[in-house]
């Protein structure tokens, strides 16, 4: 059954400060991902725990600053392995993200769109600039029916015109689709979608994840989702990740996440609280701030925010000593199921 | 960002470093030597009656620091006593680019597209295009041309320098707070700060110009002091417009200078002059002048003073991301 | 199209304000200069009053032909041979300062304080010197002959450096490429594989020119102290002569020459924002879409 595209094993992202100086901080510690081939993955976690600099670190698209990066990946777009190279810290200037891989391999669909497409070229020479790489050697009018074939693809009313419009004369939802066909127009094995309904209203966040799902389900393309939000992620996920300050906290297929089952991680039940009361439209439950995290890297990472340690129960009175000082171990409630928690791996 | 790492940056920026210290170090350098200066025995200022006793172009020794110079005056002395020729003046220059671009800016940042912003905007357009070193020249030929005594008239000119330099500022540093106003003008509190009742006047002292901008126009007019030691040597250095030559400023004792090693310069013959021998030649015939000090001291002092103050704007432009 | 017509229009309406306003700026200031009435009545008839002289100022602008300074010799004659060479002098240190940037920034990496502290310092350092300082020392230590090629060059390369041009310039193509090289588009190019080189010559274009441009006043500045230290006898080496020499006709056409340099750069930059950024225009073809 595991036939992953990608995966990771012990990966480590540490970020230099930008006014330089001091030592760089990990926001990312020893990940552990696996994306499988043709599924749908998720990413979770709250802004700042690391989802997107993962990602990024990982195709070669990190920014200017974070850098060194420890532990292996490998990329499997068909069968056959490739390592995946990560950026060193001063590494700039590169012609391609992945030197030694398909261009055009993955695809990126950026949390604004706004941001993500050229603001000097017309919609239809950026997709055409997709088409390209894909297939060498075309005529021109065929990049033109191409790139027509794609518009429509996401939907997008009005191709012709539509390929004739600069990125700023889009709205938001009508950008972010631009955006998708330009990373679909390379044929990506693999998509990753990060916050991609984040910067949208409301009305269109729903339409262009289902589109994503559907168009990844019709091309075999393996999807990666990265999100806040429960809600969002609840109805395509196939696999979960959950990321709480550049650790992968829990993992598991679906059922571990949305069907009732052996406990999930603290964390975990935070987040889709707040998702069910945003949906509900109460106020989210507050979060505990006050704590600031202890710096040394023991204990674990959640310590500092976690409910049961704050208002423990009888059972659990002794817990919060060893959260604080003890690097959780990871419990295994079934084979494919992870949870990072000493609670969760010790029933009461 | 965790929340750890924000505050680790936080932290990491209160902190001063090295280019903040450097700043400070040479601020506090210049208002110790404006102090200095006050009480140092100013006749280099009035002529040469009893310097002329010490051998010009000596070299460096105990009783006279640096050397002396040209006509024999004692050029740590007249170092020193340079310093007030810029000292006051600058401040001057950033007092009038602060008074007239802050509510300039202020006004056309708040009260963006009526028809006094669009006019002040105008205006500071127009500033921008007239080059500073030209309009300083013409002004302060056109003004101080036909007056007898130059001396008698250096202190007013010396401050006429400190307005025009201040004036060409002024598109720079308006230009910077429109901006800045604009930005937090279309932020929601303002909105939210009227609903509560303040006055608009209140908002944009209190809120957006002492809140927001403080740093910003620090920081400015840190640079705007470095811009008026390059104005104020540079025209001394060229004469005519700068200090009047008795009295000292660093540019013109670099010009007083000149005359002996360039004199001593042109000795050596032309041919070899761009070969590594012609060129120690030249430094030995400077040093064997006494010149090299006369050469070294005010070009050190400069660039020393202007990175100081530039460096001091660093310190404030880092304080004041908002 | 009737937009863009519009805002070319405003552009350049705004060019010929700045050069009109400051032409009566400093023309007022010279009228009313203390003196400076009986200098200029060698030249032009003093009963036609400010107006009077100033329209004629104009007309002799347009018709270039401003009569004699005070000197006998026709002012826009002088205008020419001073314009012939300062304005190599000031075109080629900017190129000369723009491209050494370009070039540091292409080599070094941006923000590469860690890894080449020195050059950097050295850059800074250097650039900190005041232009004035550089020639002295050019005249005094490097011996740079009184006339000739080697003259311009080493004027071209100290205009390129002093007076915190480099820095300037340098600093702020750094942040400029450092920006764009962080942006969403760029990086989704690198994945996607797209050549990088055009996206980032269309978005650097414009910049650069901007940059140029706002330094163009200091450069102007410095070619008047350059010319002074090192005798070339360009537009700032007569300017100055004429402020000393109470020239003030010359005084004013060089400063209105200089002023529309300046504001013409300036507006150079707008219309080439104009011609080539997408959303300077409004959005006019979006509608039918919708
Ligand atoms: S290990 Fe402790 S602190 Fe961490 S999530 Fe589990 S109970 Fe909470």
């Amino acid at each position: 059954m595991s036939d992953p595209i990608l995966f990771t094993r012990d990966l480590w992202v540490r970020v230099h400060d930008p006014n330089g100086g001091g030592s760089p901080i990990a926001v990312v510690r020893g990940a552990n991902i696996e994306l499988q081939r043709g599924a749908t993955t998720c990413l979770v976690g709250e802004s700042g725990s690391g989802k997107t600099v993962l990602m990024r670190a990982l195709l070669g698209i990190s920014g200017a600053r974070p850098g060194v990066t420890a532990g292996t990946a490998w990329a499997r777009p068909d069968g056959s392995e490739f390592p995946v190279p990560l950026v060193g810290p001063r590494k700039r200037w590169r012609g391609r993200a992945l030197p030694s891989l398909r261009p055009g391999w993955a695809g990126y669909v950026f949390q604004h769109p706004s941001h993500s497409l050229d603001p000097l070229l017309r919609v239809g020479d950026q997709v055409g600039a997709s088409v390209t790489i894909a297939h060498s050697g075309l005529t021109p009018a065929a990049v033109k029916r191409r790139v027509l074939h794609w518009l429509e693809t996401v939907h997008l009313p009005n191709p012709e015109a539509v390929a004739q419009l600069f990125p700023h004369e889009l709205s938001g939802g009508m950008a972010q689709r631009v955006a998708i066909a330009i990373a679909l127009a390379t044929e990506p094995d693999l998509l990753v979608a990060d916050e991609p309904t984040t910067g949208l209203d409301w009305s269109v966040r729903r339409d262009i994840v289902d589109l994503l799902g559907e168009l990844c389900r019709a091309r075999g393309m393996s999807l990666l989702l990265i999100s806040h939000d429960f809600q969002v992620v609840e109805h395509i996920a196939d696999q979960l990740y959950v990321m709480f300050r550049g650790e992968l906290v829990e993992d598991g297929p679906r059922r571990a996440f949305f069907e009732p089952g052996p406990g999930s991680h603290p964390y975990t039940r935070e987040l889709q609280a707040r998702s069910r009361a945003l949906e509900e439209g109460s106020s989210p439950p507050r979060l505990h701030l006050a704590e600031q995290p202890t710096s040394s890297g023991a204990g674990c990472v959640y310590a500092h925010r976690c409910p049961w340690i704050r208002e423990p129960s009888p059972e659990r009175s002794a817990l919060g000593e060893r959260c604080r000082s003890v690097r959780p171990p990871d419990f295994r409630p079934s084979s494919d199921h992870r949870v990072r928690c000493i609670a969760v791996g010790e029933p009461t | 960002m965790t929340l750890s790492s924000l505050w680790t940056q936080r932290h990491r920026q209160d902190q001063m470093g090295p280019v903040s210290v450097f700043g400070f170090g040479v601020l506090i350098g210049l208002v110790g030597l404006r102090i200095a200066a006050m009480f140092v025995d100013s006749s280099p200022r009035l002529g040469l009656q009893d310097e002329q006793l010490l051998p010009a172009m000596a070299g460096p020794s105990w009783d006279h620091l640096l050397g002396t110079d040209q006509l024999g005056r004692d050029l740590l002395l007249r170092m020193v006593d340079a310093v007030e020729a810029f000292f006051l003046p600058g401040l001057f220059a950033c007092l009038v680019a602060a008074l007239i671009a802050v509510p300039t800016g202020a006004i056309a940042g708040y009260w963006e597209g009526s028809k006094g912003a669009a006019v002040l905007r105008g205006l500071l357009t127009m500033i921008s295009a007239w080059p500073r070193l030209v309009l300083v020249v013409v002004v302060v030929a056109i003004f101080t041309g036909s007056v007898r005594d130059p001396a008698a008239w250096a202190e007013v000119r010396l401050y006429l320098l400190g307005g025009l330099v201040g004036l060409s500022y002024i598109p720079q540093l308006g230009g910077a707070v429109s901006e800045r106003v604009q930005h937090f003008r279309r932020e929601q509190f303002v909105e939210a700060a009227r609903a509560h009742g303040l006055s608009d006047r209140r908002i944009l002292l209190w809120h957006i110009l002492w809140a927001n901008c403080r740093h910003l126009v620090l920081r400015h007019t840190c640079t705007l002091f470095g811009a008026f030691i390059l104005v104020e040597t540079s025209l001394s250095y060229l004469g005519d417009y700068g200090v009047p030559p008795p009295r000292p400023s660093w540019g013109n004792i670099l010009a007083g200078v000149r005359h002996s090693v360039v004199h001593s310069r042109s000795l050596m013959a032309s041919s070899d002059s761009w070969s590594p021998a012609g060129l120690w030649g030249g430094v030995e015939q400077a040093i064997q002048h006494g010149g090299l000090l006369g050469v070294l001291a005010p070009t050190i002092a400069i660039a020393v003073s202007i990175a100081g103050v530039l460096a001091l704007a660093e310190h404030y432009a880092r304080r004041d991301r908002p | 199209m009737g937009t863009r017509t519009r805002l070319v229009g405003r552009h350049i309406a705004t060019f010929g304000g700045v050069v009109f306003v400051s032409s009566i700026v400093f023309g007022a200031l010279v009228w009313w200069a203390p003196g400076s009435p009986q200098r200029i009545d060698a030249g032009a008839q003093l009963d036609q009053g400010f107006w009077g002289w100033l329209l004629s100022f104009w007309l002799g602008l347009i018709q270039f032909d401003l009569g004699p300074s005070y000197r006998g010799i026709p002012v826009d004659q002088l205008l020419v041979k001073g314009a012939i060479k300062s304005l190599p002098l000031i075109v080629l240190s900017m190129i000369l300062s723009v491209g050494g940037s370009l070039l540091a920034v292409a080599i070094m990496g941006t923000r590469a304080s860690s890894s080449f502290p020195l050059v950097r310092t050295a850059i800074h350092s250097i650039s900190l010197v005041p232009v004035f300082l550089l020639g002295y020392l050019a005249v005094v230590l490097f011996a740079v002959p009184p006339d000739g090629v080697f003259q311009a060059l080493a004027a071209i390369a100290i205009l390129a450096v002093g007076d915190g041009m480099l820095t300037d310039i340098f600093l702020g193509i750094d942040d400029e490429v450092d920006q764009l090289l962080d942006r969403d588009f760029v990086h989704s190019a690198r994945l996607r594989g797209v050549p990088v080189g055009p996206t980032l010559a269309r978005h650097l274009a414009l910049p650069l020119a901007q940059i140029a441009a706002d330094k163009m006043a200091y450069v102007v500045g410095g070619v008047l102290v350059i010319e002074k230290v090192l005798g070339i006898q360009g537009i700032g080496w007569m300017g100055y002569r004429a402020a000393t020499h109470h020239d003030f006709l010359l005084l004013l056409a060089i400063t209105v020459a200089v002023t529309s340099l300046v504001a013409a750069s300036q507006l150079g930059v707008d219309l080439v924002r104009l011609a080539t950024d997408p959303r300077t225009t409004p959005n006019v073809s979006g509608q039918e879409v919708g």
